[in-house]
């Protein structure tokens, strides 16, 4: 091997990696069929390269269980950091829109629960049966709600927050909680949830959502009649056990009846539902549950249908677009300007 | 693309999304091994070095304030453990309490490899086991270490150089 091939070696090397360009190959092999030195060299490192190659590769076999080795960790990590630092009922509290659906779980709950052992109320003539049965065979509606929460330490104050829902006929929900725009459709058993920021028009995590949205399934009748299971689901434990209501006189004025609910075990959990007496709609539920720390005021409302436009998706974010659109116009219009 | 998804992703983990994360975990974590193969140069230690970077990027990821750069960023923690982990190592050696390392053993050619791979200086071992873990692929090398395409060329071919002479030199001993 002479001066020549030494210089020949970073070639050689580079060939042998598959990183030699073009231009270079042709001299080098020229040189490589004249060169026995350099050819055992190059055979050497064309060896050594499969050498490597296999090495690699055999590490590279394992990689699969040992990124799920990462992931179990990673998730068992999530899983004792939540447990560590957030109770149940915090994540609950964390976000608006699940601190929506824990309070509306309650009040449907309740309400539910007091259909399920509606026998036990009576008074005024009117039934809290006939209440339940009325709410459930309405074909839309909306709700306000105001929802108080908190405090959750001396030194705060009760946030207050004020959510709206509209249902469809059609399984649709359109929920509105400060800058978040929520749809949801249910119809055809579809399980579509969508969110989008109000302000921004951006995308949200739909995924977070989905499982709130799923909590007011239960409003839509999905089977023809509310499902306990479903406004149940994901809610503390403890929870679940609402088996027993107690009634005070249902007559709170000429034009409507009041109903009292308390929870069986834990008592403090108390719901008021003011529902009128000739249409046999509930009206307003007011609930205070001190020991999740959630006092709401539910608003219903029968007479105001939403078209199908109002529970698409696409025809929001179309809509805010052409609004923007014709905003910008008018603006060019008045500086008389134009594209 | 893929900054534009780690993005996504990694603002998606900010938010409490921690299936984004088992996300980031799936696309990143080959690399972030293979940088602690190439830094340690044993598959034990980068295995554990991986994972601790992993779920430091976890407990650090609300930080990130650039998250198109999420691969750089969990490369370079993933670097600093294993520096860190180098220097304890170190320490230990120097207090005399490390354990007896065992006489080597020529088991084959894979041992030979594995030493001579162990041999190499650090700055050489890392992009040529990148190059080998990512389908020898140098423009790949270049954008995970940060450097040029001829500046990737350049250590794959002194680590293979050196290698060879490393592999040699043991046949010559023997």
């Amino acid at each position: 091997m002479n001066s020549i091939c030494e210089k020949m070696k970073d070639q050689i090397a580079d060939l042998v990696t598959g990183i030699l360009p073009e231009a270079q190959v042709h001299d080098l092999e020229q040189h490589l069929n004249e060169c026995a030195a350099c050819r055992d060299y190059a055979r050497a490192l064309k060896d050594e390269d499969m050498l490597l190659t296999e090495f690699f590769a055999k590490i590279d076999t394992d990689m699969t269980s040992r990124q799920e080795r990462v992931l179990q960790t990673v998730n068992r990590s999530c899983l004792s950091k939540q447990t560590d630092t957030l109770s149940i009922r915090r994540i609950i509290m964390k976000n608006p829109i699940t601190k929506l659906a824990a309070a509306a779980v309650i009040i449907i709950a309740v309400l539910i629960g007091i259909n399920q052992f509606g026998g036990s109320i009576d008074g005024a003539s009117v039934a809290w049966a006939d209440v339940a049965e009325r709410f459930e065979s309405v074909p839309f509606f909306n709700v306000t709600i105001y929802l108080g929460l908190g405090p959750y330490a001396e030194d705060q104050k009760m946030e207050i927050h004020k959510i709206e829902i509209w249902t469809s006929e059609n399984s649709q929900t359109r929920t509105h909680s400060g800058n978040e725009v929520i749809f949801a459709d249910f119809a055809d058993g579809n399980n579509v949830v969508v969110a989008f920021d109000s302000s921004t028009m951006q995308p949200l995590n739909a995924d977070r959502m989905a499982k709130v949205a799923n909590s007011f399934h239960g409003f839509l009748r999905a089977e023809g009649e509310f499902s306990l299971d479903a406004l149940l689901n994901g809610f503390p434990a403890d929870d679940k056990g609402i088996t027993l209501f107690e009634t005070a006189d249902t007559a709170a004025s000429k034009e409507t009846v009041l109903f009292e609910v308390k929870h069986k075990t834990t008592p403090t959990t108390q719901c008021s539902i003011w529902a009128l007496r000739k249409s046999k709609l509930p009206i307003r539920a007011s609930l205070r549950a001190p020991q999740h720390k959630i006092y709401a005021d539910l608003l219903f409302n029968y007479s105001e249908k939403k078209d199908t436009k109002f529970f698409d998706p696409e025809a929001f974010t179309s809509q805010q677009t052409d609004g923007e659109d014709r905003q910008r116009q008018r603006l060019q219009d008045e500086n008389g300007t134009s594209d | 693309m893929n900054a534009r998804l780690d993005e996504s992703l990694v603002r998606a983990c900010q938010r409490d999304d921690k299936t984004a994360y088992a996300v980031l975990v799936k696309r990143h974590y080959r690399h972030v091994f293979a940088m602690c193969l190439g830094v340690l140069g044993n598959v034990d230690d980068a295995e554990d070095i991986a994972q601790e970077a992993m779920l430091k990027g976890l407990l650090k990821i609300k930080k990130l304030d650039k998250a198109e750069q999420f691969e750089s960023w969990i490369l370079q923690i993933a670097r600093n453990l294993c520096i860190d982990f180098l220097r304890r190592r170190k320490r230990t050696k120097a207090l005399g309490i490390e354990q007896p390392t065992q006489p080597a053993q020529r088991i084959g050619k894979n041992h030979d490899l594995q030493q001579a791979i162990r041999r190499l200086p650090q700055e050489l071992r890392v992009p040529l086991t990148m190059y080998y873990f990512d389908g020898k692929n140098a423009k790949t090398i270049a954008e995970k270490l940060d450097i040029s395409h001829s500046g990737a060329c350049q250590r794959v071919r002194a680590a293979r150089k050196r290698l060879h002479e490393l592999l040699t030199e043991r046949e010559n001993n023997e």
